[in-house]
Parts: structure tokens; sequence; C-alpha cells
């Protein structure tokens, strides 16, 4: 039976290019958050600490300074559980923050996820290296491999719960098959695509935004079942997420699918999830190892044909 | 340990439970994955944590908000004040929930929804106005703002539009 878990041993100069890459995603994502100075419906742990210390000019300069320190440790894989808790808590902080303005948003959530699983491996690393225990028995994997897998399983859990979410809305009896109720529902998603195009059309005043929208929408109302057809395939993406971990020729595919996902969701809804697009092109398709790949291949050819 | 409890934990054999709970527990792959999985239905909306409800719910209907001049030309957003619809639209949204759930009269919020829609409307006005941030070299200067919300149903296969002023703020 094919063995299911923590196997896979990763380059060193693939999960260095990895860290890069998600540092540059992290520090892009804090340059482009607000800082708001007031909680006025305050949000998860805004509920117990005051996040509003952040829009203090002095105390932002240093916190940003530190973040840009901690992501240079995180890049050299130096002093991990402080270097990754650290850029953790501050996108934890400024993203509680940003929530306790009475709206929610999820554009940020995934990348946060991967800190929180990348803060948890490097910990429980540490904890077993005090112990002087093994990541794995009778294997060389690493702290480094650890986070990635953890990563992995952050980035599965999201999509998941996405699908999940979706089933909540429960099941309905049809010729004698039970079908989630969402997907009974599909068609209304007209209403949905209506409201983006034309969100999108207040924001940049492009009528042919506004002609697509209305299409679109009129194609799904005139065409309910195979509307079904064709957007059952997300929902069962979704679900399907946590077949990234099994393997990396699950996780190139899976990571694949979930991208044309995300590129049929901006086609249809004008919405792009840009963060979690990076972070699956980086753990999921994983650029850094298909880099790497073209570069042995090269090499190789290289050396047999002079 | 007394010899009671001694005597009591090898009747229950609690000793051997744990550990056999734990080797099981051991077994089970993509645990993190789980944990993530379990504290997110629990906790609902905790950031990061979540269960990510986009377009869970597709009841046919939906609202947005935009916001025109004092001629009712639309205003192109990010750029005149750096706030898209999606987030004003939510924004609006959150200020009436709050100004409903501060109703000392509850049961009679139909009553009070034109007056509660108008102010949240001029909450967000003023929000827009105080933390405006443009990303135009040369912002407009506008003499009034106005926000409308459109709200989209779909009824026997055609798509409703209801479009209604909600709340005007003058500047000059």
């Amino acid at each position: 039976m094919r063995e299911l878990g923590f196997k896979i041993k990763y380059d060193r100069w693939e999960l260095l290019l990895q860290r890069i890459l998600f540092s540059f995603v992290v520090l892009t994502l804090a340059a482009r958050q607000d800082i708001f100075s007031s909680q006025p419906q305050p949000h998860g742990l805004g509920l117990y600490i005051n996040f509003t210390f952040l829009a203090d000019p002095y105390i932002s300069v240093i916190l940003k300074v530190l973040l840009v320190i901690s992501t240079i440790f995180y890049v050299y894989g130096k002093f991990m559980p402080i270097s990754v808790g650290y850029m953790f808590f501050y996108l934890l902080a400024v993203g509680t923050l940003r929530l306790s303005q009475g709206t929610i948003g999820h554009g940020t959530h995934l990348v946060a996820l991967v800190l929180l699983g990348q803060f948890c491996a490097y910990c429980y690393s540490s904890y077993l290296r005090f112990r002087k225990q093994p990541i794995k028995a009778n294997s060389r994997l690493t702290a480094h491999d650890l986070a990635v897998y953890w990563t992995q399983q952050a980035i599965a859990a999201a999509y998941v719960l996405a699908g999940i979410s979706k089933l909540n809305a429960g099941i309905v009896w049809k010729m004698g098959l039970p079908i989630p109720r969402w997907i009974v529902n599909l068609p209304n998603i007209a209403a949905q695509i209506i409201t983006t195009h034309n969100q999108y059309y207040y924001n940049y005043l492009s009528i042919k935004v506004l002609e697509k929208g209305n299409l679109i929408a009129n194609w799904i109302i005139s065409h309910p079942n195979l509307t079904r057809l064709l957007f059952s395939g997300g929902l069962l993406v979704e679900l399907c997420a946590f077949l990234i971990l099994i393997n990396r020729q699950w996780s190139f595919w899976m990571g694949m699918a979930m991208i044309l996902f995300h590129i049929g969701i901006f086609a249809l809804m004008q919405i792009w999830f840009n963060y979690n697009v990076y972070v699956l092109l980086i753990y999921t398709v994983n650029i850094p190892f298909l880099i790497l790949s073209i570069n042995k291949l090269w090499i190789k050819s290289r050396m047999r044909f002079g | 340990m007394s010899a009671k409890n001694n005597h009591l934990s090898k009747i229950f054999n609690i000793n051997g439970l744990i550990s056999k709970l734990f080797y099981y527990f051991e077994k089970i792959p993509y645990k993190f994955m789980f944990i993530i999985i379990l504290l997110s239905l629990q906790l609902v909306e905790w950031y990061p944590l979540s269960i990510f409800p986009m377009f869970s719910k597709l009841n046919g209907t939906s609202e947005f908000v935009y916001i025109t001049d004092e001629e009712n030309r639309p205003i192109a957003l990010p750029s005149e004040f750096g706030w898209g619809s999606v987030y004003l639209t939510k924004y609006y949204r959150a200020q009436v929930k709050k100004l409903k759930n501060n109703l000392q009269d509850k049961s009679n919020q139909n009553r009070y929804e034109k007056s509660i829609n108008a102010k949240a409307g001029k909450q967000l006005l003023q929000f827009i106005i105080d933390k405006r941030k443009p990303q135009t070299a040369k912002p407009t200067i506008y003499k009034k703002l106005k926000i409308w919300r459109v709200k989209i149903a779909i009824n026997n296969k055609k798509i409703i539009r209801e479009k209604q002023l909600i709340a005007e703020l003058k500047l000059l």
C-alpha cells in the first residue's frame, strides 16, 4: 500500500527557493495592508488584544524593520521558530486589526495559515531536537521538510473547508439521488455574477465588464443544468484538495487544477485571489522544483552532447 | 501511586488505553490538516482560521453599493478614494448590522430599516472622506457624494434590479 504521510525529502536549493519566493509574498502582503487606528468591531484575537498600537508611526516602523530582519533569517533558515513566529504574529496582528473594522475578507487567510503551519512545524521540530529524537525515524527528513509538509496540509485544509461550507446548505433528493443543495441552487449564482461585475465596473468604470457580466448571468439562467455540471467541477477541486499531500505528482496536478479554478473564478466573477495563486505556485505546483529539474536536465544534456 | 489507584488502573487498564489511543493517533496521516479543519469548523471566523464561506449561500439575491457625485455620475472608487466597491459594500453591511444590533426594540427592525440604511450610508460616506487615500495625483473635489444601493434578485429566470438612493453627504 502506498505510504501516506510525511515522506518527501526536498532538495536544499528547492527549499531555499521556496523560502525566497514565499518571503516576497509575505513582504508584499504586509506592505499592502492598511493599518487602522481603531477596532470598532473586534474580531478573533482582537477581542482580547487591542492591536491599534500598530498604527503608532514609531512602533509601525520598528515592527516593519523587525519583519524584514525576520524574513532574512527565514530565507537563510536560521532561528526558524522565532523568525517564522514573528512573521506569523505580525500578519496575524495586521489581519485581525483589518477584520476588526467590521468587514470580512478572505484574501490573506491562506498566507497566514501557511505561516501558522510552518511555525507549528518548526516549534515541533525544535521540541524533538530538544528531546534528541529524529523528525522521523530511519529517515534524513529535516525540519524544513516538515515545514513544507505542514504548509501543504494548511493549504489543503483551507480548500477542503471552502468545499465543506458549500455542502453545509444540505442535501436535496432528485430522482432518488442525494444532490448537494448548493449544486441545485447553482443557477442563482447569476445574481453574484451581476454583483461582482458591477462592483468591478464601479472600480474602473469599464462598460465592457458590465456587458460581459450580463452576458454570463443570462447564459447561466438559460442553461441551468449545464451550469450545474460545469461549476460542480470547482466544488470537486475544493473537496479533493487533500490529494496534494499524496506525492509530488498529485501535488503538481491538483495545484494546477486549483490555479485553473482561480482563473475560472476570475473569468466569471472578476475576483482574483492573487496571494492564493502565489502560494499554490510555490508549494503545490512547486515552481522551485520545476526550475531545478529543468536546470539539472540542461546540465545533463550539455554533458552528454558537449 | 497509592495501592487503591494502582488497583483501579489495573482493572480499567487506563494506562494501556491511553497508550493505545496515542498509538492510533500517531498512525493518522495529515493530523495538522484535520486539526485546522476541526478548529475552523468550531470557531467559524477567527483570523486566520475560517470556514471560507464565499459563495456558499446561493439564494438568488445579492446587493452592492456604489457612489456618485452630485450629478449622479459614478466615481472610480479606488482611484479617487483608495477603497474598492467590494470593501465598501461589506463596510456598509457591517454598519447596518451594527445599527440593527444596537436597536433597543429588535422586534421592530423593519420599521427602522430606512433610517438605519440612511445612517449606515452616511457613516460610509464619512468613512471614505476621513480615510481618503486617492491613487490619482489630482483627486477630484466633489460638492456632494451620494451612495446608492442596488439589490439583484433572480425571479422566474429574470434578473430584477432595484436601485435606491441611501444617503447623501454635502461637502461644499
